[in-house]
């Protein structure tokens, strides 16, 4: 299955793109873990702290149960809001 | 079933004290309120290192940032006796001295506005993806993080 995963602020500078889209059903994809699984897919991101989200709900992993339905995945740097 | 309309809280560009003021004026009119209570988030212009901050760029996940902002005013009106609540933030340039954050409540007594909008802001604060990208003067440029 194939899902969209959009990245904002210094994660996306540090990449240089915003978005891509991905396979989850890969043996090195951990849905339990979604950030090990982005460290271990973009190097850039091993030392970086960041939250993800599955359409707009912060989790750090996918509900095998409802992954078919997964519009994005959302990797989130540090909150700067205020 | 009707679907909730989540508001756009985000203003482009600076909030402006006009528009800060029209909003309290707005409220004359609702005469069981007795006190408002005001939070202004004002871009610091920080030295880092040798460099002075002169503007935040922000950029928000915006469709989950309006999603966390209506949780967090849902979440205040059930804790506080809340008349009314306003919540602005800005998204793309403000330059140091101008107005990025507005929350405005409104209560019939000054204790309970007082307590809302701290609850408002550390929410804020800690729930809203927003991000912001501190710009110097050589147009050199770093991450903003929340303490």
């Amino acid at each position: 299955m194939k899902c969209k995963v959009i990245y904002f602020g210094l994660i996306a500078e540090k990449l240089a793109f915003d978005s891509e889209e991905i396979v989850i059903e890969t043996d090195i994809f951990d849905k339990s873990n979604l950030e090990l699984s982005f460290k271990k897919r973009h190097i850039q991101l091993t030392e970086m702290t960041f939250k993800t989200a599955v359409d707009g709900v912060l989790t750090n992993k996918i509900d095998t149960e409802n992954q078919s339905q997964i519009k994005e995945i959302a990797i989130l740097p540090p909150f700067a809001g205020g | 079933m009707e679907r909730k309309e989540i508001k756009n809280c985000f203003k482009i560009g600076a909030i402006s004290s006009v528009f800060i003021g029209e909003s309290i004026a707005k409220h004359q009119h609702k005469k069981n309120i007795g006190a408002h209570q005001i939070f202004l988030g004002q871009v610091r212009a920080d030295i880092l290192g040798e460099k002075e901050v002169q503007a935040i760029e922000y950029s928000s996940y915006e469709e989950m940032a309006n999603s966390e902002f209506d949780k967090i005013r849902e979440e205040a009106f059930s804790k506080f006796d809340l008349i009314c609540m306003h919540i602005y933030h800005s998204i793309g340039v403000v330059k140091a001295g101008e107005i990025c954050l507005f929350v405005f409540v409104s209560s019939k007594h000054r204790k309970t506005a007082q307590q809302a909008i701290e609850f408002l802001v550390e929410e804020i604060k800690l729930k809203v993806p927003i991000f912001g990208k501190e710009i110097f003067a050589d147009n050199s440029h770093t991450w903003k993080v929340n303490n």
